[in-house]
């Protein structure tokens, strides 16, 4: 794969992030219905609902990795390609990349709890946990973002501009 | 790569720039991709909204924003978008986002409720709303699109599905019939009671839901009645206990039949009237009218018309007239019976009752009173009747055919209407009235069946049977019950004891006797005088003739220091008239020498008879008293026997050897006054113990002779102790010839040794 697609592709990947990000967020990504009441939750909901219930160190960290860290990881990737090929503020993208390799799966943590509560969470008429088309969104969103991270290699950070880009 | 990259570039630009934007243009398939899903899916999340509708209610516990779900049939169909109030802060509104399938239901016709549990005794509704908490419910969607609605108050019982066929009853009362309640048809459940409210003129009514598919069970000749949740029924069958089922166990319900008379299909919201039970609603004819002097007992709905003790018709209505100052019945019949009640029909009110002659109409004591219709015939069909009570005079008319009589008597307890009249114990006839005549005397007027009328003699005499008589007699105690009716009331008895004349006319005055013993005596009356009349009752005390009862005592009264008896005798006894025939009064004694006229104890003294030989008739006699009658009138030997002194006293026995032969009957003094002259009478068969030498001696008392280390107490005999004489006759050649009446002895203070050694031989003579 040549430099030129890797960026393009990582271009392209960002980009649907952002289309992702929209119904991820407006979507509920799960239906629980315990005792015949129905609740929808989109990701920020489930979030209120951990806040609300009490648990809030739990709310913090999947606020932080299913709210801000996506959104995080997309701003900073547009930050990142739209600065490919300048000089400018090169080792702070590679720090930056670097971080953004670290902390890409972090943000699953939110479908990977979602999946256990819909394996486990079936109790018939009692409750239910069901996945909604919001996870779907979510997830594809992540992935994106991963990929857009993972294809964009760090040393294309230090490749010259266009003229250099147009020599090869 | 770049070598290659870097060659191609030397030699042409243009295919570079070619191949680079073909890889351009296929990466970006991924964020379009992206965008049409999500396109895709919020158009179609959108496409599945229907319309905001906002609903009005007065109050909406457990409703949430955001969770809250409209349902409809069960079908989730909207969500409540905001729950808030109105400014007024009296309304809550609350905002419905229905889903596009369900947008039907924001039309005008569509009602709304919050649904919430419901649990009483007869209901247990909404029981899911326990579980997922209050939701709103709308049923009946239908007419123009709307947006803003008002919910109901509360949830409607029954969803009333579109082509609901409802009909409305209207009863006078609508006992215990609430909403819900289920309506019968022949037993099966055919719909409910959708509401109970009151109209004008304070009647209730009755909305009922009858299923569509049960509409043609209701004809327009439907009668409707009430089945009691539980009903106990007490009649002379026991004790019934009818439970209709486990549902109407606490509610009730109600039923309707048409009773097999074909009616035609019943238009929507049609009025029907509410009977009160089902034979009320079966009692469907036209409306009778019959008067009654007395309206006691009746029942409007309760009491029954009946024709040979079958219930054919009931009361609907009574109502008194103050005009005609009578009570008017409204009756409908059965109208299978409806052809019986023509002019020519006798309605007759039954009252229970009860007289111990003769219980009637005592169903009605349990059943309360109940009309009886006779029906006549030749009729005409009418509708206003005369009623008649079962007492009233005109209901004995029947019973007043046959032969009247009247009966007199100085007073006539316990005898009164109904006594039965018997003639040798067959019931003949009927005590119908009690008066007074016109010298206050009270009468009895009576009747004798048709059939018997011959039995009635012109010389008959009634007396009275008395409900239960005792009749003790010399060896006879006998209670006597003349059957259970008469064991209370008695009766009147009549007979003939003279020889039978003709047959009485009708309205013939007899005489009523006490008793029969009076009835019977029918001889002219006899008058006999006694010093004392002790114990002699009027119309009570016998006159006897060896033992047995030959008239009684009429009349007792005094004359001249003396009692006079008027007695009658009965029949074929007129030779106890005779002049000389004696007439003694037996009264008990009880003393140590004897017991005599025990019976008297019981059955009150009597007077003995002993007919006379002269062979003309007298009817004035003097009586005597005496106390022991036998040894009177069968005497013996009546001998006189003088003492200086003697506490021997009238009564004491005479003993000859120890045992008792005579009695002493008469105590006085000689006619010089020095002596005591005892008369002892000898039974006849003893009578030739007795010898001219005789010797009597007073053994009465004890004798005592204090001896050595003893103290010996000697006498006769127990009763002895104070009143006796005894006597011995010597041997052969010392007795002398037979004492005669008259005779006079000697009472010896005691007795010698030899006279107890004497032994003679006595022969009898003849």
């Amino acid at each position: 794969m040549s430099d030129a697609l890797r960026f393009e592709l990582s271009k392209a990947l960002v980009a649907a992030g952002f289309v992702l990000y929209l119904p991820a967020n407006i979507l509920p990504v799960m239906t629980i219905t315990i005792a015949g009441q129905v609740d929808s939750l989109t990701v920020v909901g489930g979030v209120m609902e951990l806040y609300d219930g009490g648990l809030v160190p739990v709310a913090a960290v999947v606020f932080l990795a299913s709210v801000l860290l996506p959104a995080l990881k997309l701003v900073l990737l547009l930050w990142m390609l739209l600065l490919h090929g300048t000089e400018i503020r090169r080792e702070r993208r590679m720090a930056l990349h670097a971080f953004l390799e670290r902390i890409g799966t972090w943000a699953m943590i939110d479908i990977f709890l979602l999946s256990i509560l819909a394996a486990v969470g079936q109790l018939g008429i009692l409750a239910s946990v069901q996945a909604e088309n919001g996870a779907l969104f979510f997830g594809a969103m992540i992935i994106c973002t991963i990929y857009a991270a993972g294809i964009y290699k760090p040393y294309m950070i230090w490749q010259d501009p266009t003229p250099e880009h147009q020599s090869l | 790569m770049s070598n290659e990259n870097r060659d191609t570039a030397a030699r042409d630009h243009g295919q570079v720039v070619k191949a680079h934007h073909r890889t351009v243009a296929w990466v970006w398939i991924f964020p379009l991709l992206a965008a049409a899903v999500a396109g895709w899916l919020m158009w179609e999340d959108y496409k599945s909204m229907g319309p905001e509708i906002e609903i009005t209610f007065d109050e909406a516990p457990g409703i949430q924003a955001g969770k809250t779900q409209l349902i409809y049939r069960g079908v989730i169909s909207g969500k409540v978008e905001s729950v808030e109030l109105d400014d007024a802060l009296q309304k809550v509104v609350v905002r419905i986002q229905l889903k596009e399938f369900a947008k039907g239901l924001a039309t005008e016709e569509t009602d709304f409720w919050v649904e919430r549990p419901v649990i009483t005794l007869t209901e247990l509704a909404g029981l899911e709303s326990i579980i997922q908490g209050n939701s709103i419910r709308a049923r009946n969607p239908g007419g123009e699109p709307k947006r803003a609605f008002v919910g109901l108050l509360k949830p409607p019982l029954l969803p009333m599905m579109p082509g609901t066929f409802t009909v409305r009853l209207r009863g006078a009362q609508v006992p215990f019939l609430g909403p819900g309640t289920p309506v019968y048809h022949k037993g099966v459940k055919v719909g409910y009671v959708r509401e109970k409210s009151l109209v004008e003129n304070s009647e209730a009514e009755l909305h009922l839901m009858i299923e569509p598919d049960h509409r043609a069970t209701l004809r327009t000749t439907s009668r409707f009645w009430p089945v009691p949740a539980t009903s106990l029924t007490v009649g002379q069958h026991g004790l019934k206990v009818d439970i209709q089922g486990i549902d109407a166990l606490v509610q009730g319900g109600i039923a309707f039949d048409h009773f097999d008379k074909e009616g035609m299909d019943v238009a929507n919201d049609a009025l029907f009237a509410l009977s009160a039970s089902e034979f009320g609603a079966r009692a469907s004819g036209r409306l009778l009218t019959v008067t009654f002097d007395n309206g006691r007992g009746l029942v409007p709905g309760a009491t029954t018309v009946c024709y040979l003790g079958m219930p054919i018709g009931l009361v609907e209505a009574t109502e008194a007239d103050r005009e005609s100052g009578l009570v008017r019945a409204s009756i409908r019949l059965v109208p299978s019976y409806e052809a019986l009640a023509d002019s020519a029909a006798a309605f007759t009110l039954v009252h229970p009752h009860i007289s111990l002659m003769e219980v009637s109409g005592l169903d009605t004591l349990l059943t309360g009173v109940y009309i009886a219709l006779d029906p006549g015939t030749g009729g005409s069909p009418s509708e206003t009747f005369v009623g008649r009570s079962a007492s009233d005079g005109a209901w004995l008319e029947k019973e007043k055919e046959g032969l009247p009589f009247t009966l007199q008597a100085a007073d006539l307890p316990s005898l009164g209407k109904g006594t039965p009249v018997l003639y040798r114990g067959v019931s003949v006839g009927k005590i119908l009235e009690k008066s007074l005549d016109e010298q206050r005397r009270p009468i009895l007027r009576g009747v004798i069946q048709t059939e018997f009328r011959d039995a009635l003699d012109a010389n008959a005499r009634f007396w009275r049977v008395p409900a239960t008589s005792l009749k003790a007699g010399p060896g006879v105690l006998q209670l006597y019950v003349d059957g259970l009716q008469s064991l209370i009331q008695g009766g009147v008895a009549f007979d003939v004891f003279e020889a039978a004349g003709k047959t009485a006319s009708a309205n013939a005055v007899f005489q009523l006797y006490p008793d029969m013993e009076n009835a019977r005596a029918v001889s002219q009356p006899i008058t006999i005088q006694f010093v004392n009349g002790r114990g002699i009752a009027p119309g009570r005390t016998e006159l006897r003739y060896l033992g047995l009862p030959v008239g009684i005592v009429e009349k007792v009264e005094t004359s001249k220091g003396k009692v006079q008896v008027t007695a009658r005798l009965d029949k074929g006894h007129d030779f106890l008239r005779r002049e000389g025939s004696l007439f003694n009064i037996v009264r008990p004694n009880i003393s140590l020498q004897g017991i005599s006229g025990l019976e008297t104890l019981i059955s009150g003294i009597y007077i003995e008879c002993s007919p006379g030989l002269s062979t003309r008739l007298a009817n004035s006699f003097t009586g005597h008293s005496t106390i022991d009658s036998e040894e009177v009138l069968h005497g013996g030997l009546t001998i006189e026997v003088v003492a200086e002194a003697s506490t021997v006293s009238v009564g004491a026995s005479v003993f000859y050897r120890g045992i008792s032969v005579g009695r002493v009957t008469d105590k006085s003094l000689s006619s010089d006054g020095r002596k005591v002259v005892l008369t002892i009478i000898i039974e006849d068969r003893f009578s030739h113990l007795v010898r001219a030498g005789s010797k009597f001696w007073d053994s009465s008392g004890l004798t005592a002779t204090l001896g050595f280390m003893k103290l010996r107490i000697q006498t006769e005999s127990i009763m002895a102790a104070n009143d006796r004489i005894s006597f011995a006759t010597p041997d052969n050649a010392e007795m002398g010839p037979p004492a005669r009446d008259g005779d006079s002895f000697v009472l010896h203070p005691t007795s010698r040794i030899e006279w107890r050694r004497w032994n003679p031989t006595i022969p009898v003579e003849n």
